[in-house]
């Protein structure tokens, strides 16, 4: 049984197809990346994996449960994090309230955030402590999102989406929104990630970030797979044909 | 003919009628305020004919005067079911004119502001598992606060100088008072004296709304 199992994933937009039968598989631990033309379908596929869209048809299932039919007590959200291109981060929250946010809600706790407010359950503090920390943001801890460089503001959203400790983590686009300068940075974060045994799902445009992190490889072509398989063998035949017929930019 | 008539005299029945106007500002905010989100939540609604409903109420009583409104919830209801159901008290049909002409207003401030935030800090919350109640109070609200402070602190300005309709139906409110003490005592000063009561309770409005807009700069958004 694979760990992740994509089958018959279709997704319409009106008369628009997203996708159309995505059926794929995911072992533990790897990084699978999404390449394909603007319009392709790979941000719609990473909306329905995390539940952002709902599929028209298909299963995702994880370790044999089918994501898109679980109860609100073991929700998709928990197993599979997203961090967005533009990160959307909390503008009215510091740094810590950004990350400590979804556990504490996650455990009922009635919070409402003030100016300068100090959390005050432990548990979700110095975990979200450990977490900026983790992705050494916490000189940062106090600070609002508005006074973070974008790469700043990418490592707190890495820190917020893990805070719900998800056993897969997508990222849309995670390289476009920085300077090139922090591609190399970008490249170290997802390999410690995949050495504490994340699962990650990286859509992106950028084939020279995707080359340095991939282990896995997934091709779309308008909503359907044109061609997948692992990076070494799909960066020595299919990319560079799919980038010479425009498929990748 | 000027006949002679103390400042004090003329103080305490500014006030007086000011007292008039403050109990219609104040109840009006008090039962505006909360009622706006209810105008807000209608016309945002995803079923066609709430949507519809709420978005043609508001647009009569934003299309209307609000001093036929007033004449219209005082006169309406005794004209309409008989003397039984006329109101007692003229502050009280006042207030209520006021609060559902406020509250349309509120509501579509309200919704703009919702509105107005990225669906991108929908999309965050729905990601990290918040639901909509919690999506709505601790990250669409606070922000939504910070963004419709300026337009509030006008129409809540606009709400003091708006209380001198009241005297459309005979509420003694400031207004009323002052041009009684002018035709009685024919004297032009009380006027001016009126007008600085509206000037210093708005100067007092803007600094408290100043106070808002500073306490929510400490985060802009990205």
């Amino acid at each position: 049984m694979a760990y992740l199992e994509i089958k018959n994933l279709s997704k319409k937009y009106g008369e628009k197809e997203g996708i159309q039968n995505l059926s794929f598989n995911l072992e533990k631990g790897k990084i699978l990346t999404v390449l394909g033309a603007s319009g392709s379908g790979k941000t719609t596929l990473l909306r329905c994996l995390v539940g952002l869209s709902s599929p028209d048809q298909g299963t995702v299932t994880l370790e044999g449960k089918n994501l898109i039919q679980v109860s609100q007590e073991d929700n998709i959200f928990s197993r599979i994090g997203l961090v967005f291109q533009s990160f959307h981060l909390f503008p009215h929250l510091t740094v810590l309230e950004n990350v400590a946010l979804a556990p504490l809600l996650a455990s009922q706790k009635k919070i409402i955030f003030k100016q300068k407010t100090v959390l005050n359950d432990d548990r979700a503090r110095t975990e979200a402590e450990r977490l900026l920390e983790w992705v050494d943001m916490s000189a940062k801890k106090d600070a609002y999102p508005c006074e973070l460089s974008g790469g700043q503001q990418q490592r707190v959203a890495i820190a917020r989406a893990l805070a719900l400790n998800p056993e897969i983590l997508a990222f849309d686009e995670p390289t476009s929104a920085l300077d090139p300068a922090l591609r190399g940075e970008v490249t170290r974060l997802f390999k410690d990630l995949k050495s504490r045994g994340k699962t990650l799902i990286v859509v992106t445009h950028d084939l020279d970030f995707a080359r340095s992190v991939s282990d896995d490889v997934l091709l779309l072509k308008d909503g359907k797979i044109e061609s997948q398989g692992p990076a070494s063998e799909m960066f020595q035949t299919s990319i560079p044909i799919a980038f010479e017929k425009n498929l990748v930019e | 003919m000027m006949l002679a008539v103390s400042f004090w005299e003329v103080t305490e029945a500014l006030l007086t009628g000011f007292g008039n106007s403050l109990i219609i500002f104040f109840f009006t905010l008090l039962f505006a305020l909360p009622l706006g989100f209810i105008f807000a939540f209608g016309a945002m609604s995803r079923k066609k004919w709430i949507r519809l409903l709420f978005r043609g109420f508001i647009w009569v009583i934003r299309g209307t005067p609000l001093m036929l409104q007033v004449i219209l919830v005082f006169y309406g209801p005794g004209l309409l079911f008989g003397p039984t159901f006329s109101f007692q008290s003229r502050l009280a049909a006042v207030i209520l004119a006021f609060a559902i002409n406020y509250a349309c207003y509120f509501g579509e401030i309200y919704r703009g502001g919702i509105e107005s935030i990225p669906q991108g800090q929908y999309e965050a919350a729905q990601v990290l598992g918040l639901n909509r109640k919690q999506t709505f109070t601790t990250i669409i609200f606070p922000q939504v606060v910070k963004r419709i402070i300026p337009a509030m602190s006008n129409e809540i300005i606009t709400l003091i100088k708006d209380t001198a309709l009241a005297n459309i139906i005979a509420v003694g409110e400031i207004i009323m008072v002052a041009k009684e003490t002018v035709s009685i005592n024919g004297v032009l000063w009380p006027l001016f004296f009126t007008g600085a009561f509206y000037l210093i309770f708005s100067g007092l409005l803007t600094l408290l709304f100043s106070k808002f807009e500073a306490h929510y700069r400490y985060y802009r958004s990205i």
